[in-house]
């Protein structure tokens, strides 16, 4: 198990939600290397999944480990100040 | 300073929606715009994970679902705030979804109108190939006729005619003349439209080329009285690469335009290596000043379209196609230059022009020197015959036989009469076939070749004559190429297939003698060895 765990909600082909895959994936690997799993969920294919987990907008980035669970909403562009907003003690 | 229900009263009122999350993302307010915004109840966001977009500056654009699945867009803003004590964000939203509908719209039409205009584009491309070609088949199909009616005006100027006659005569060349320019440049433009112009890149003498183009407008400008002043600036490179043959025809067009728009006074002609730029590529600055009519105002930024001169009456005054200086502008540019003037009614203008050539490697004196001007060639009518005749070669030897492969009876009897002499025997040929035919059979010093020609054409039949040199052993023949075409790569394509020379229509007498004059040496060599298996026979 990867210490950093991610989900990124996205709809379909849209604009916002490539751009949120490019920022995310890069962050990832830059900051975690291979300690992260991501896993980029499509509400259009998976539509029983945004409403177990109340999804209403979109793209939504979900951090799941380490607690406490977050989201941040949109195409996280600003990556450089993920680590702060997310908790990350990267330490 | 408000108090705090005051506040929490503008909140819940506003029509936007707003919503406060504390620095986990979870909802610890929301206004009465924001429930029916999502369609979610208050009780169902208060205390549950929404979270935040990042950063502080902006606004972030958001896909937002509905319970109901409706879909809409929205702009979100988060700014930092302190709620109950706590520090937290206010997120404000605001649906865009019908301004980006608008601009998706907007967008889809954009994206419609590029197509049309795509497609529009393309038409008009096919049609404008049509009408370079049209116009390259029409102009070849004009010069040949011109070709006569221009051949039959010089053997007429030969015969006894009295002063009047003269006079028309003088009048029906001119004409002749202007038409064969006007077709030249027509061709020439469209072909610097459809953008098959294509620059040579040889080494030149630029000192050369301005001294030769301005000697060339000389006699002209002495006419009207004008002097011609040139200069090339003594820092100029000497050698320069690039077509020599495009800028002289831009210079000779600037400077011809100067002769023709000034009455008294004088041309000044000078070019300047102006800027040093990379890898040895220069640019030059040429200027051209007159003391002429000058341009009006309001006409200046029309005079470098097509067919436009400064006044519609300048052409009957002044003559010219008014396609010079279009076709000029254009050639500038493919040489990386550009083209601008100076000009005051009846004080004169200045043009000015640059070009980017390169500085050669080469040495000067590595390059052949440029012909001088053809002045001395003036005398040189029937010229051919006394040449001829002084030399003892030909009265001694055999008469000179030429060939002549020319379809068209009106130019192969302007042909003969250029070349009439006892000395010179003149054998037809229909086609290339039948030249090809004759060739096999006999022993002719020299082939006068017309390119288009029904059944074989001059270049088919001139690379057979060729391939039959070699496998027989038979002596190299001059071929001189006629053709109606007189653009670069039509020459070029005339002496791929193995013609000496190139002579564009209408032939001119002084240019047709001189051209074989060049060949006396090798066409005497021929006669002394004489090639073997020439075939008498028809089975060859």
């Amino acid at each position: 198990m990867t210490d950093y765990v991610f989900e990124l909600f996205i709809a379909g082909n849209d604009l916002l939600g490539k751009r949120a895959i490019k920022n995310i994936k890069l962050f990832c690997e830059n900051t975690f290397q291979d300690n992260y799993t991501l896993d980029i969920i499509d509400i259009e294919i998976k539509q029983e999944l945004a409403g177990k987990y109340r999804i209403s907008a979109i793209p939504t980035l979900i951090k799941k480990k380490p607690l406490p669970e977050m989201r941040i909403l949109g195409d996280l562009t600003e990556t450089d100040q993920l680590t702060m907003e997310l908790n990350l003690d990267l330490d | 300073m408000y108090q705090y229900n005051d506040l929490l009263f503008i909140i819940e009122n506003l029509p936007d929606p707003v919503i406060i999350v504390d620095l986990d993302g979870i909802v610890k307010f929301i206004n009465p715009a924001t429930e029916s915004f999502l369609g979610i109840k208050k009780e169902e966001l208060l205390g549950e994970l929404f979270g935040f977009p990042l950063g502080n500056e902006g606004s972030k654009e958001i896909t937002f679902f509905r319970p109901t699945g409706e879909r809409f867009i929205a702009e979100i803003n988060k700014v930092n705030v302190s709620w109950k004590g706590e520090k937290s964000y206010l997120l404000s939203l605001r649906d865009i979804t019908q301004r980006e509908q608008r601009l998706m719209n907007l967008n889809h039409e954009l994206e419609a109108t590029i197509l049309e205009l795509e497609q529009a584009k393309e038409v008009a491309e096919i049609a404008n190939n049509i009408k370079s070609k049209f116009l390259a088949n029409m102009s070849h199909e004009i010069r040949t006729p011109l070709n006569g009616i221009m051949g039959m005006t010089e053997l007429l100027k030969e015969t006894d005619l009295n002063d009047e006659q003269k006079d028309y005569l003088s009048l029906f060349s001119h004409s002749g003349k202007l038409l064969l320019k006007l077709i030249n440049e027509i061709l020439d433009l469209s072909k610097l439209e459809a953008e098959k112009v294509h620059l040579d890149n040889v080494m030149f003498n630029i000192f050369e080329l301005v001294e030769s183009t301005c000697q060339l407008l000389t006699s002209k400008a002495q006419q009207k009285g004008l002097s011609i002043t040139y200069s090339t600036d003594s820092q100029m490179p000497t050698i320069i690469q690039g077509d020599p043959t495009r800028l002289k025809q831009i210079l000779f067009n600037i400077v011809g335009n100067a002769i023709k728009f000034t009455s008294q006074g004088e041309i000044i002609v000078k070019s300047i290596p102006s800027t040093y730029k990379k890898h040895n590529y220069l640019e030059i600055l040429f200027s051209v000043s007159d003391t002429g009519i000058g341009i009006p105002e309001d006409k200046k930024k029309y005079i470098f379209e097509s067919f436009t001169q400064a006044d519609p009456s300048i052409n009957s005054n002044y003559g010219g196609t008014g396609l010079g200086l279009t076709i000029s502008k254009k050639l500038i540019e493919m040489m990386g230059g550009k083209i601008w003037f100076d000009s005051k009614v009846d004080k004169g203008s200045t043009f000015y022009f640059t070009v980017i050539m390169k500085i050669a490697e080469k040495k000067a004196d590595e390059l052949k020197p440029e012909k001088k001007s053809k002045k001395s060639n003036q005398n040189k009518e029937n010229q051919l015959s006394i040449v001829l005749k002084q030399d003892n070669f030909f009265s001694k030897n055999k008469p000179m036989r030429i060939l002549l492969a020319e379809d068209n009876d009106i130019n192969r009897m302007i042909v003969e009469k250029y070349l009439k002499s006892n000395l010179i025997e003149i054998d037809y040929a229909q086609n290339g076939k039948i030249a090809v035919n004759k060739y096999k059979r006999n022993v002719y010093d020299i082939v006068l070749m017309d390119i288009r020609m029904p059944e074989m054409n001059g270049h088919e039949a001139t690379q057979t004559i060729r391939n039959i040199e070699k496998e027989k052993g038979r002596k190299k023949i001059p071929i001189i190429a006629f053709s109606a075409g007189a653009t670069t790569e039509e020459i070029q394509r005339n002496l791929r297939s193995g013609c000496n020379e190139h002579l564009s229509k209408p032939i001119i007498k002084e240019e047709l003698v001189n051209t074989i004059f060049k060949y006396f040496e090798i066409i005497k060599q021929n006669q002394d060895e004489p090639s073997p298996n020439i075939c008498k026979g028809m089975t060859c």
